[in-house]
């Protein structure tokens, strides 16, 4: 194989991809979308209405002086909490305008904790928080603040991880620690989607416009299909990696905004897992994608025909709950052993459990063995199907070609 | 450098039940133009992707530039299709530039060879143009120039002149005479018969897969020729020993000749008949239009084409 040949098909398939105003759209808009969502429930948040909040008691636990008690809300104004004696007496109030809303204590809190809240608007966090506080103070009125401070604020957990030695401290950190599998899963199924829309339509491309013959006497189909799978890796890396970047300093701004410094502890042998079993399987994908594509005759029946890896590739995600609910069962590590779902289902099990080594180096083993005979079957439909111009072929035409053997074109 | 480009020897094709070629021969010589001729599904394309290596023969036996097509051969072919088409979406510099490099030029090279050929061929103010901005005359040039960019030993050119205006024509003519005049073995498929008796010295004419003639141009016509010949002349014409029908033609005559006549015969005796006097005597050479009609069964039709049979 011609390596300058492949090279050469790569990057001009890169090339006029990366130009493409739909790839630069989609690769810049998206982390903007991101950002916009994550603003829109915040900006859209209607602002605590300030005043006196209603409290019927009918758990009668609680303690509250007739004034009624007091809190900040942060940067949002002070709460008044006042005793209300029924609920027709606090609604008469809200609407009278006296009291800006209500909350009803059940008889039950002790048991349920359940706050019921009668208002205009939802509760905002900043409220709720405020009102926790308050209600903490009248189940205890007289305990210290430095008590009702320390239960307000939980513990400081660490984490010492056994593997790294390295202790984990924060609730971000830990949870950062925590997620990073899932993170893995969802970069990988992200990477073949935007992989397998770009495949099909790249491969058929000489087809669709009639250039096969003059590329093929250039060179060997499977430096072009090589070369084509290697253009779009780049293509999906680059819009991958500017996504990740885009994540990566949201990420760092919430976690130096949240008073951590240095870096979060990364998960080392999570991440060489992530390769061992992310790069065949992102082959096995490609390559198949390949095959699919040059079987169309065209870029939108390629797309199409795309579409069936598409969800072979997120079929896992609709599998989550039942996988993170029993991480180790049959169905679990059976999925870790099929090769078109072994990256994604172990990332996520990794979550909860420890993967034993055996079933990874199985799931390793296997994804090579299925990506050797993708390789095989698509070099052989894409000599076939190179020349077929405008024309499918039909599943017995493929299977002849793929078992019995044409000879239609040497390599 | 050996004299035979090409070697073709008992190539035969089968899709199936379809028999697409059979027992085709012939070869091509360094520095000619080669007329490969013949209607609709004759199995012309499927030969020449034969010879290209693009698919394989069932049986028969293929030398070109000397060997078996190999990845080394490559480089060293060019090869117009019959389905035009380039990279629509590319710069037609970029596209040369690309075209150029897979074909085994360095970047320079290509940079000067690509200014050039597009000089030469009137699209060198049209380089920084996408592809599917150019017109088919303008998209049919690049796509030569793409073909005669790494000046091959062999080119390969499936219906050169389909949709060129005479002006376009005749620049890819000169184009083509330049290759052979270099050294290189042209071999061109095309309908068009009078560019085939312009440019052509030797012919093979495929007609359901099989070869129905090979050869000199010249030949060919002469084993088709009729024994005719055209006189213009003042006076009459009266009785002319061996002159079996005499019919009046554009001014002149046109007179069929018996079997054993030779033309010469018939001039003599015009030239001493008593007020007669010869302005012109030709004799009729037979189209290679006729040919192909007497041979395949049905006139060549210009829009023919073999489709998308592989």
């Amino acid at each position: 194989m011609n390596l300058h040949k492949v090279w050469l098909v790569a990057w001009t398939t890169f090339r006029q991809a990366i130009q493409n105003r739909f790839f630069l759209i989609l690769t810049l808009a998206l982390p903007l979308v991101f950002v916009v969502s994550a603003a829109v429930p915040i900006l859209a948040q209607s602002r605590t209405p300030e005043g006196a909040l209603g409290c019927v008691d009918l758990s009668g636990q609680l303690t509250l002086p007739a004034d009624g008690l007091s809190s900040e809300i942060e940067g949002d104004g002070v709460l008044t909490l006042v005793p209300v004696a029924d609920t027709s007496v606090a609604e008469a109030g809200r609407q009278a305008g006296s009291l800006v809303g209500y909350i009803v204590i059940p008889e039950d809190y002790m048991a349920s904790g359940r706050v019921i809240y009668y208002g205009e608007t939802q509760p905002t966090p900043g409220l709720q928080q405020a009102l926790g506080a308050l209600l903490r103070r009248a189940l205890a009125p007289e305990a210290p603040d430095w008590v009702l401070a320390r239960l307000s604020d939980g513990s400081d957990w660490l984490y010492e991880d056994l593997e790294t030695g390295r202790t984990l401290s924060g609730d971000l950190e830990v949870q950062l620690w925590a997620l990073m599998p899932m993170a893995l899963g969802m970069v990988f199924i992200l990477l073949l989607s935007t992989t397998l829309n770009s495949v099909g339509p790249s491969v058929v491309r000489e087809k669709e416009e009639r250039s096969m013959e003059m590329i093929l006497t250039s060179l060997r189909t499977e430096e072009l299909m090589g070369g084509k799978l290697l253009g779009i890796t780049l293509l999906s890396a680059v819009q991958l990696g500017i996504w990740l970047a885009a994540a990566a300093v949201a990420l760092a701004i919430y976690w130096i905004g949240e008073g951590n410094g240095g870096f979060p502890t990364l998960r080392w042998s999570l991440l060489g897992w992530g390769l061992l079993l992310g790069v065949p399987g992102y082959l096995l994908y490609a390559a198949l994608a390949a095959g699919l594509g040059i079987l169309a005759g065209t870029r939108e029946q390629a797309r199409q025909t795309s579409g069936f890896l598409s969800i072979l590739a997120v079929a896992p995600l609709f599998l989550l709950t039942t996988l993170l609910s029993a991480p180790d069962s049959t169905m679990a590590v059976a999925l870790t052993l099929i090769p078109f779902f072994a990256p994604t289902v172990a990332f996520f099990r990794m979550m909860l459990t420890e993967v034993p080594a055996w079933q990874l180096w199985t799931a390793f083993a296997l994804l090579w063995i299925a990506v050797a005979a993708a390789l095989w079957v698509t070099a052989r439909v894409f000599r076939m199907a190179a020349l077929l111009y405008g024309q499918r072929m039909d599943p017995r035409h493929i299977w002849r070609t793929v078992f019995a053997g044409s000879g239609r074109r040497s390599s | 450098m050996t004299s035979v480009a090409v070697q073709v020897d008992y190539l035969s094709k089968s899709f199936g039940a379809i028999k697409a070629v059979q027992d085709v021969s012939f070869a091509v010589q360094h520095g000619e133009i080669f007329g490969l001729l013949g209607s609709n599904g004759a199995g012309k394309t499927t030969t020449i992707r034969m010879v290209l290596d693009l698919i394989k023969p069932d049986s028969g036996e293929i030398a070109v530039l000397g060997g078996p097509f190999s990845e080394e051969t490559k480089s060293r072919v060019g090869y117009l299709p019959e389905e035009r088409g380039l990279y629509r979406d590319m710069k037609l510099w970029d596209l040369m530039l690309y075209l150029g490099q897979l074909k085994g030029l360095t970047q320079s090279a290509v940079r000067e060879r690509a200014e050039h050929y597009l000089r030469q061929v009137d699209l060198w103010d049209a380089r920084e143009l996408k592809v599917e901005a150019l017109s088919r005359g303008m998209g049919q040039k690049a796509q030569f120039v793409a073909a005669a960019l790494h000046e091959p030993e062999l080119v390969i050119i499936d219906e050169p002149f389909s949709g060129l205006d005479p002006v376009n024509t005749a620049i890819i003519r000169e184009l083509i005479y330049s290759m052979r005049d270099r050294g290189a073995a042209v071999i061109m498929s095309t309908h068009q018969m009078h560019q085939v008796e312009e440019m052509c010295e030797r012919i093979l004419l495929i007609d359901r897969g099989r070869a129905m003639l090979y050869g000199d141009l010249d030949e060919v016509r002469e084993q088709f020729s009729s024994n005719v010949v055209e006189v213009t002349l003042i006076g009459e014409i009266g009785n002319v020993p061996g002159v079996v029908r005499a019919e009046r033609q554009d001014g002149g005559y046109r007179l069929s000749l018996s079997e054993t006549t030779a033309p010469e015969d018939v001039l003599r005796s015009l030239v001493n008949t008593r007020g007669v006097q010869v302005q012109r005597f030709e004799r009729v050479r037979t189209s290679l239009d006729e040919i192909f009609v007497r041979v395949v069964g049905h006139k060549v039709e210009a829009g023919e084409s073999e489709g998308a049979r592989p």
